[in-house]
């Protein structure tokens, strides 16, 4: 495939991404108002899920073919788009910031371990539903 | 929801994550399999969302300026959904697990510290230009 398209794929996914990301956290924080980033933290771990999930069932391994129509538009794109590293660093440093320091670090590592969880999670559910079927 | 912001978490987001393609067409995995091409695109984008924050915090940005660069450019040049991914295929690759924590706690470490020195970098720069308006 050409690079154009595969480009094109991407922004159009990291578009709809993105919308998705500010919708969501701003409909967390609407029900939620605290000082701890949740918003962020559940769209991140949600992400890592369906990449789990969605790699495994397209049998996609270790960082999969970035020339696919698929892996552009939904791998790179639209959960690329609708997950963040730089908020996170961004949040940690403010919680740092307001001297919230065990939220902080709380956030800081949990986010990882979290993602690394709901990732083989979303890997063990897709080994599943692909026997399943 | 204002069209105007609509555009501009979109375009922000577009732009973004095409920036990411293009590092991952451009930028190679090191010989250990460390995803320098991710790794890239997560730690410029913490220095571009802590220039930002640190210039919103001691200027003026628009809340639609905010939308474009650090909701879209920064969130959409940023993954954290291939980081977990990755980590996460690498860690279960018996010769790779060494590099996969490496590139986990690197990640986390330097993406703080950037973020850090560009936000007072960002309020510096903001600082200065708003003592020169004056």
């Amino acid at each position: 495939m050409a690079d154009a398209l595969a480009l094109g794929l991407v922004f159009l996914g990291g578009g709809i991404g993105s919308l998705a990301r500010w919708q969501v956290g701003l409909a967390i924080h609407r029900r939620y108002g605290g000082p701890f980033p949740l918003g962020t933290l559940v769209i991140n771990v949600s992400g890592s899920f369906i990449i789990g999930l969605l790699c495994t069932l397209l049998g996609i391994g270790l960082r999969g073919q970035v020339d696919d129509e698929v892996t552009a538009l939904v791998l790179t794109g639209l959960l690329g788009g609708y997950t963040t590293f730089s908020s996170y660093e961004l949040e940690t440093l403010e919680l740092l910031q307001a001297r919230r320091r065990a939220m902080a670090a709380g956030y800081w590592v949990g986010s990882v371990a979290a993602g690394l969880a709901a990732a083989f999670l979303g890997r063990l559910v897709g080994d599943a539903l692909a026997l399943a079927r | 929801m204002k069209r105007g912001d609509v555009l501009a978490a979109f375009l922000g987001g577009g732009l973004g994550a095409a920036w990411r393609e293009v590092l991952m067409l451009g930028v190679a995995d090191l010989p250990s399999g460390f995803p320098a091409a991710i790794f890239l695109a997560n730690m410029i984008a913490a220095a571009i969302i802590g220039l930002a924050a640190g210039w919103a915090a001691q200027g003026t940005m628009s809340g639609r300026s905010r939308l474009f660069l650090m909701t879209g450019i920064c969130g959409g040049l940023s993954t954290f959904s291939t980081f977990m991914w990755d980590a996460e295929q690498m860690l279960r690759t018996t010769d790779q697990r060494v590099t996969a924590v490496v590139y986990l706690i690197g990640s986390m470490v330097l993406g703080l510290i950037l973020v850090w020195l560009a936000s007072r970098t960002g309020a510096r720069i903001a600082a200065r230009g708003r003592d020169a308006a004056t």
